[in-house]
């Protein structure tokens, strides 16, 4: 079973994976201790997991499955992200938590600077256009 | 089993029963998959002529080796069975997510027999199957039955038919993910004669690979063709960027539009229904079926007026059937056909030929129904009308063969169809082996068992490479010398897409893959290795090719049915790049079934069966 899905509906198409949270849930209801944290991902130890699906219950992304009694989780593919790869849309990518933040103020700065110099010679700034 | 899920699902809906059937490896390694399995339990369950609405009938849904896997067009699977419409071998294909999805819930082919007592649906999770009651489905369209089914299954993914199926209109379709039509030959009436209104997967399980790394490289080369190269950007900017419709400009430019029922090649208000209109005014996203790299789907909504509501689409099939082939160039009232035809499940194709036929009935005063030319609300009103049987929609939802012939008068040469079966949008007179292709494809009047694009587009670098001997008499366009063997080669090579299951964007436009990239495919994803030999890949193309011309022969198909409307072969085309142009059809059959390995009159011969495996056919034929 692959371990990231996709929902799709009429106006959306959502691609769901783990999250590599930094206080993972599963691994906190686990009764066999087969989630660990090993460094910033979230793993399974195939040989402990008895298949209970309780972390698929805690999980608040819906992002683990049970494939043969086994739960499945996304592993990174130990660094070499194959999803990211085929990506045709550059939909996937990858980020480091303290990245995503980076960016999204990198993004709010981009914007108040046009702001700011469009308010200097008294304009009001057109709308950002996607590309 | 590398490549395939292992079993085959069957199911008698008289008597309740559900048998898992293990797949052999001969029957795989002999016919390989998708249509080829197809071929094989029709030519072995439907001996001769019954009704295909009655009981006696089967329904096959099919999977490929390529299907479910990373391998990049693999969303598609096939369905067959006897058609309504044309009475002979027929199969659609469909795109979306529904075929990954009965693979991976563990099935090669669905083989569907009998017939309920009251509609029911079918529900397959993984190893669970399960024949349920759909009383409270009956009656609603597509759209509200998937949403019905999501809403109480949770995931899963819906294959159904709307009003037009459970009414039997023999032109009725099959839709899966909402939007994804396997559209031609009626099989969606097959599904309405089994009170079988929809079949819902859940699959959770993987396809396994013979040659994993190889399997990935290989995947990955052709994402890459896909997208970079010359072929690669080409598909990007048309099919991606604009999607099928981007084909009303190219066929207008070479005087292929159908237009006014095939009258003529060109359409004066081309721009109001092309690409670029339906792209600047209502497309909303892009999307695509399961692991694609052009992702040409698209979803388009009309926001205020009569024609309010969003749907996939239109394809060009669509905007041509609706469009210029009624000589209407309102795009909305097109769109909004598109999104009844969805709903209520019929094929877009054939209802629009239909509507045509009746225009050119009423111009030519056989009937009095009101049905002028260009009258798109009277084009709205017929698609309710056809869908639900009511008045004039009654005669026409027995297709345009059938209400020729109720009509009479003459009404014959109004009709379209070859076989029984509507015309596609192209044209024989400006595109000669196009044509050909017309007369003597398997399902009927179709251009996806064999359509080429070399000859149309001129892509002279991949004929003189692929026909080193001939090139000069294929490339040209208005010729009929030379396209027997292209023709042939076509049928061939796209029996092997069509049952590994790749999409035709790729091997018909643009030619990105043919037999040595096969050769190179199927062993590693199989284990097959006598596949590596193209001349093995070859073989096994013309024995599933052979097989489904042998169902059609003993079934009483020959030279006589391999025929065009009169328009095609009488009539000169009035105006156009190809004006004064006529299909001189007898020359270019003549040629094709001397390459095909027929005798002239259309029956395959015993030598060739033989030669490709197929002795007990060749017995059964008697020839």
């Amino acid at each position: 079973a692959s371990r990231i899905t996709v929902l799709n509906d009429d106006f959306f198409d959502y691609a769901i994976a783990c999250k590599h949270c930094a206080k993972p849930v599963c691994m906190d209801v686990c009764p066999t201790n087969a989630i660990l944290k090993k460094g910033e991902v979230v793993t399974v130890i195939e040989k402990k997991c008895i298949g209970c699906a309780l972390c698929i219950e805690a999980c608040p992304f819906g992002a683990i499955h049970i494939y043969k009694n086994v739960a499945i989780i996304c592993d990174l593919c130990d660094g070499n992200m194959e999803c990211v790869k085929v990506c045709i849309q550059n939909a996937l990518k990858i980020f480091k938590v303290g990245r995503i933040g980076e960016n999204r103020r990198a993004r709010i700065t981009r914007r108040l600077k046009r702001a700011s110099e469009f308010h200097a010679i008294g304009q009001i700034p057109p709308l950002e256009v996607k590309k | 089993m590398n490549g395939y899920a292992g079993t085959i699902l069957r199911i008698d809906l008289t008597k309740f029963f559900i048998k898992k059937q293990p797949l052999t490896i001969d029957f795989a390694r002999n016919y390989l998959g998708g249509t080829g399995f197809c071929a094989k339990i029709l030519w072995d369950e439907i001996k001769e002529r019954i009704d295909p609405l009655s009981e006696k009938n089967i329904i096959v849904f099919a999977t490929g080796p390529i299907t479910g896997t990373i391998f990049p067009p693999s969303g598609r699977y096939v369905i067959s069975s006897l058609s309504p419409l044309t009475n002979i071998w027929c199969e659609s294909h469909a795109g979306g997510f529904f075929g990954p999805e009965l693979k991976y819930a563990g099935y090669d082919a669905v083989v569907i027999s009998g017939k309920a007592k009251e509609p029911v649906y079918i529900f397959i999770n993984d190893g669970n199957v399960s024949i349920v009651d759909a009383k409270e489905l009956w009656g609603l369209d597509t759209f509200e039955t998937t949403n019905k089914l999501l809403e109480k299954l949770g995931f899963a993914r819906v294959a159904c038919i709307g009003q037009a199926g459970e009414n039997l209109v023999r032109y009725a379709c099959i839709m899966n993910d909402k939007y994804r039509a396997a559209g031609r030959g009626g099989l969606g009436a097959v599904m309405g004669s089994k009170n079988l209104k929809a079949i819902a997967v859940r699959g959770k399980g993987s396809v396994k690979v013979a040659n994993f790394n190889k399997f990935m490289s290989i995947a990955e080369n052709a994402r890459k063709k896909y997208t970079k190269g010359k072929w690669g950007i080409a598909a990007q900017e048309s099919l991606g960027r604009l999607g099928t419709p981007a084909l009303v400009e190219a066929e207008q430019e070479i005087g292929r539009l159908p237009t006014k029922n095939h009258f003529t090649g060109i359409f004066k208000d081309y721009e109001s229904i092309g690409s670029i209109a339906i792209k600047n005014r209502f497309r909303r996203r892009r999307k695509s079926c399961f692991c694609c790299a052009i992702q040409c789907k698209f979803l388009s909504s009309i926001e205020e007026g009569k024609y309010k509501g969003y749907s996939d689409g239109p394809e060009y099939e669509t905007v041509f059937a609706f469009g210029s082939n009624c000589l209407n160039n309102n795009l909305e009232s097109i769109i909004h056909a598109n999104f009844l035809c969805n709903r209520y499940g019929l094929d877009s194709i054939s209802t629009g030929k239909a509507i045509s036929f009746a225009m050119e009935c009423e111009e030519n005063k056989l009937i009095s129904e009101g049905i002028e030319w260009g009258n798109e609300e009277k084009i709205i009103e017929l698609i309710k009308k056809i869908a639900l049987r009511e008045g004039i929609g009654k005669l026409l939802a027995e297709g345009t063969m059938r209400a020729a012939k109720k009509i009479g008068k003459g009404a014959k040469k109004y009709a379209m169809e070859v076989k029984g079966m509507e015309i596609s949008g192209q044209d024989g007179r400006p595109h000669k082996s196009c044509g050909l292709v017309h007369a003597i494809s398997v399902r009927g009047a179709d251009h996806l068992r064999a359509l080429s694009s070399l000859d149309e587009l001129g892509y002279d670098d991949v004929v003189k490479e692929r026909y080193p001997k001939e090139w000069k008499k294929i490339l040209e366009l208005r010729s009929e010398s030379g396209k027997g063997k292209l023709i042939v080669d076509m049928e061939d090579l796209y029996a092997i897409v069509d049952s590994l299951l790749i999409c035709k964007y790729g091997t018909m436009w643009p030619p990105i893959f043919y037999f040595n990239d096969f050769a190179e495919i199927i062993p590693a994803l199989t284990g097959f290795n006598e596949y590596s030999r193209v001349e093995h890949v070859r073989k096994v193309a013309k024995r599933i090719a052979l097989l489904r011309r042998a169902f059609n022969a003993r079934l009483g198909i020959r030279r006589k049915d391999d025929c065009l409307p009169k328009r095609f072969t009488k009539e000169k085309m009035p105006s156009g790049p190809a004006k004064g142009e006529v299909v001189n059809l007898n020359l270019m059959l003549n040629d094709f079934y001397d390459y095909r390995g027929c005798r002239r009159d259309g029956l395959p011969k015993k030598d060739v069966l033989v030669k490709v495996g197929l002795e007990d056919v060749a017995k059964e034929l008697g020839c």
